[in-house]
């Protein structure tokens, strides 16, 4: 699991978080098709509250109210989200992070989305933040390429994992 | 970091798309020389948006031609380009390059990169006044506005202001120059002549773009944290008796900037992934459009609205009248295109 290799590595160097970012948003994009019927697919997505199903790397969840989870890592530290549109017509959830905890991003938001492919379906994993240093001149572990390289670790393995879920396997 | 006023010669355009898009664009301009029995224009007719790619390190130059696929070339700038401000007259963008901390100059007749100049320590909004030949840079990073001469972008001033100021925009007459200080959460209007702060007023949270009302009488401003915009009137700005703000539109999330066309005003909600359309007489929402995803950059020819999906990696034309979806044109990545990126012709 180099997502959580990642996150504890960040841990260590990430002092707190702050509202301001730079200028230069940064993206990452996944994709997994899994042969499943969609409605299965986005069942498992749109439960706020059952991340560890499916997510190798979110030992529990906790809700406060219906809106806002807390991650527990399992390899340390918490992140806190909040949903913001969970839409059955386009079988997308919409959500942000409130807290990133060890993740070294800045004002992250993301889309997960179901669309039926084939006889099975196409999960889309899009994400949009800043890094976690606010200023000119950051340290590698807070830099652009740290910060899309732990999110696309936290896609991949995610997806990799819903789709075994998914599929029973 | 270079000091400012070293000028860096860059490669002509690189061209990223398929032949058969460059051959196209190549033969447009031939047929526009040709032409012209006079000989010697050098500048491509008709009307163009530049959007900066902020992940391409580019911009992409889009022929608009609502009705047929438009022609895309992608041209090198600095790194992580932002703001964009094109000047009909010279037919040349301005792009600020955020990471690069420079402004590059591009030729839109021949497609190229002219020059790139160190700027500051984090340009991103960008206007050009064609009246005082001037392009102004808000500067991030060192909380100022730079005050350049638009041939060579030479130093005329560096003007401070508060904390992380974004959008820019330049009265038609080049009198006043309006600054969105995001962090401190003000408008503020400067004198160009004597390049004193007039007037600060408070709008929304986080202001982040704005755009003068194409009658000049009233300044739009995105306020990104409170979701909503600013309308401010102009003379009640500068007024100490005035009630500088007209109304507080609430519009989708996020709100990037705003543009105008057909009596309407359209904001880019970025994390709403949809355009609120405003009636600008009434003040009234007309419209919410769901588009694109992260809608950021828009501006307008006048009769479509032109809006930049950051995610998607495309531009969307919107017909002002009937508000439906006209073309889609591929970009780099990232793409933002903040500021007036479109030539109307």
């Amino acid at each position: 699991m180099s997502f959580i290799r990642l996150i504890a590595v960040a841990a260590l160097a990430l002092p707190g978080l702050a509202v301001a970012h730079g200028p230069t948003r940064q993206k990452a994009v996944e994709a997994v098709e899994i042969a499943a019927p969609p409605a299965a697919v986005w069942a498992l997505i749109k439960d706020w509250g059952g991340m560890a199903k499916w997510h190798p790397a979110v030992g529990e969840v906790a809700l406060n109210g219906t809106t806002e989870r807390i991650l527990k890592l399992k390899g340390g530290g918490n992140v806190v989200e909040e949903l913001e549109v969970v839409d059955d017509g386009s079988m997308t959830l919409r959500y942000r992070m409130k807290d990133s905890g060890p993740v070294p991003v800045n004002n992250y938001s993301a889309a997960i989305s179901v669309v039926a492919q084939g006889s099975g379906s196409l999960v889309q994993w899009k994400g949009a933040f800043y890094r976690a240093y606010l200023n000119n001149d950051p340290p590698p572990e807070q830099s652009d390429e740290a910060a899309v390289k732990a999110i696309t670790g936290i896609y991949k393995s995610g997806l990799e994992n819903l789709k075994k879920v998914a599929e029973g396997k | 970091m270079r000091p400012v006023g070293s000028v860096q010669q860059l490669p002509s355009a690189r061209w990223l798309l398929r032949p058969a898009a460059v051959v196209a664009f190549t033969l447009c301009i031939c047929a526009v020389n040709a032409s012209n029995a006079v000989g010697a224009p050098t500048a491509v007719a008709g009307p163009l948006a530049v959007v900066s790619n902020q992940g391409g390190d580019s911009v992409s130059i889009v022929r608009l031609a609502p009705e047929k696929t438009p022609e895309v070339r992608e041209v090198a700038v600095g790194r992580a380009p932002a703001g964009v401000a094109v000047d009909a007259r010279s037919r040349r963008a301005f792009v600020s390059n955020a990471e690069g901390r420079s402004v590059s100059v591009v030729n839109l007749a021949t497609g190229s990169t002219v020059f790139e100049r160190a700027v500051g320590a984090g340009p991103v909004g960008i206007a050009h006044d064609p009246v005082r030949q001037r392009v102004y840079v808000a500067d991030w990073y060192r909380n100022s506005l730079w005050v350049l001469q638009d041939s060579a972008l030479a130093v005329v001033a560096e003007v401070p202001l508060g904390k992380a100021p974004a959008g820019v925009e330049v009265s038609a007459d080049g009198t006043r120059i309006y600054v969105a200080e995001r962090c401190v959460v003000v408008v503020s209007v400067i004198d160009s002549a004597s390049l004193q702060m007039l007037h600060r007023n408070a709008v929304g949270s986080h202001p982040f773009g704005l755009r003068l009302a194409p009658d000049g009488g009233s300044l739009w401003v995105t306020n990104v944290l409170s979701h909503d915009v600013s309308v401010i009137d102009v003379t009640g700005l500068e007024s100490a008796a005035g009630r500088a703000v007209l109304a507080t539109l609430p519009v989708g999330h996020r709100p990037y900037c705003v543009a105008f066309a057909a009596g309407r005003a359209f904001v880019s909600n970025q994390y709403g992934d949809s355009v609120s359309v405003i009636d600008v007489a009434t003040l009234k929402t007309v419209a919410t459009l769901p588009l694109v995803a992260y809608p950021e950059g828009i501006d307008s020819d006048g009769k479509t609205v032109w809006v930049v999906s950051w995610m998607d990696e495309q531009m969307v034309g919107i017909d002002a009248a009937t508000l439906a979806r006209t073309v889609t044109v591929p970009l780099g990545r990232n793409p933002r295109g903040f500021g007036r990126f479109v030539l109307a012709e």
